[in-house]
């Protein structure tokens, strides 16, 4: 039984609570990061039950990968685990239908940014695109790096990362235009040489 | 160039995890320095609040600001007791034109020298009039002397104050001198005196 009294467990106690297979480490893992866990999955899904089943099967995953893996944040290791099981899920359900989510939005946003008329047909391996977007990202100010993993990594709305940012919607969406048109140029420019 | 929601979802998720802990860390300093601009408006709050304090107190000493004649009597040693209806809004009577006895706020200090100067002041009273004694009691026991200086002990149980005022026969000589008397003790005895009794002696 948890106690919801007890101060949250510091990120490296609760890798240690992993390391030592202690299974305390999932209820300490969901008191300190459930909710943000949930809101990961529930902005790409929304779906309350999915969202759920994303969110416990990210501990499962967690429980698996640690050891080995001794992750340098917790939560930025355990988003990601949330990330690629929702992912997944939102592949399987927009096979059968649109899902009108956050993630929708942001992926229909970057793909349609980079539809372009230069080199026609020319398909590029998910692998391939995936080592030019990382480089293109690491060309990016600070806060566009933010705006970008934000929006189309994590899925998270423009509102949310203007309000965190202190700046206005628009000006967020100034930045995303920004780095779409860039990230069009460098896939084009690099896409000839591929 | 075509790339499927798929590829690009794929793709992105790829992102080396740097990138992602990068993130993560900016999230985190930017959520640290959110409630910190959080706190600033309880900061200006108690900014204003410790101002309104600042002129509150300072308009409450100003009202401490002795006068030549206050300064005269708090050197004399006037009570503490006295000094607590310094500057309070008191009602002085007065006689008008028509002979009927009115009344007029006036913030000044609750002092029995006081008060007598503006009900001479008010009644078009000359100095002919003069405030010859005046004596607090607390059940008989004189508590301030003329000078308002405190000369014996307080009563809490029992707080019926009397004062005994001494003033020159002169005032008879005046029209309506009953009412003008009767103003002379409304006067003293208007709101901060509480005095259970008050007797005017001719002398």
């Amino acid at each position: 039984m948890i106690n919801r009294t007890q101060p949250l467990l510091e990120d490296s106690a609760l890798i240690a609570l992993y390391w030592d297979r202690d299974e305390s480490a999932i209820g300490e893992t969901d008191r300190k990061y459930g909710g943000y866990l949930y809101s990961v999955a529930y902005q790409m899904l929304h779906n309350r039950q999915d969202s759920e089943e994303c969110r416990n099967d990210t501990y499962k995953e967690a429980w698996e990968a640690i050891p080995p893996a001794r992750p340098r944040l917790l939560q930025s290791f355990l988003a990601q685990i949330t990330r690629g099981i929702a992912i997944n899920r939102y592949k399987e359900r927009t096979r059968q239908k649109r899902v009108p989510s956050e993630l929708t939005d942001s992926v229909e946003e970057l793909s349609y940014a980079l539809q372009s008329d230069t080199d026609l047909e020319q398909e590029i391996a998910t692998a391939e695109l995936g080592r030019m977007i990382n480089a293109y990202v690491r060309s990016l100010s600070e806060t566009q790096r933010y705006i970008f993993v934000g929006r189309y990594y994590m899925a998270r709305p423009v509102k949310e990362l203007a309000t965190e940012l202190g700046m206005t919607q628009f000006g967020v969406y100034k930045h995303l235009k920004e780095i779409k048109k860039g990230l069009k140029a460098y896939l084009e420019e690099r896409g000839e040489t591929v | 160039m075509n790339i499927t929601q798929d590829t690009l979802l794929d793709a992105i998720g790829a992102l080396d995890g740097d990138l992602i802990d990068g993130y993560f860390i900016m999230r985190q300093r930017l959520i640290r320095k959110k409630s910190a601009r959080r706190v600033a408006p309880r900061r200006i709050i108690a900014a204003i609040a410790a101002c309104l304090a600042v002129v509150m107190l300072a308009s409450y000493g100003f009202s401490y600001v002795p006068t030549e004649y206050n300064l005269e009597h708090l050197n004399n040693g006037v009570d503490s007791n006295e000094r607590n209806i310094i500057k309070k809004n008191i009602w002085v009577y007065y006689v008008n034109d028509l002979g009927l006895i009115n009344r007029e706020r006036v913030k000044t200090s609750g002092l029995t020298n006081e008060r007598f100067e503006l009900w001479k002041y008010m009644n078009g009273i000359g100095n002919d009039v003069k405030l010859l004694d005046h004596v607090t009691t607390n059940n008989n026991i004189n508590v301030y002397d003329e000078n308002g200086k405190k000369i014996g002990e307080t009563s809490v149980e029992n707080m019926e104050y009397k004062l005994n005022l001494t003033v020159s026969k002169e005032i008879m000589n005046y029209e309506n001198a009953q009412k003008l008397l009767r103003c002379l003790e409304k006067t003293m005895s208007s709101r901060m005196a509480n005095y259970y009794e008050i007797k005017i002696i001719l002398k």
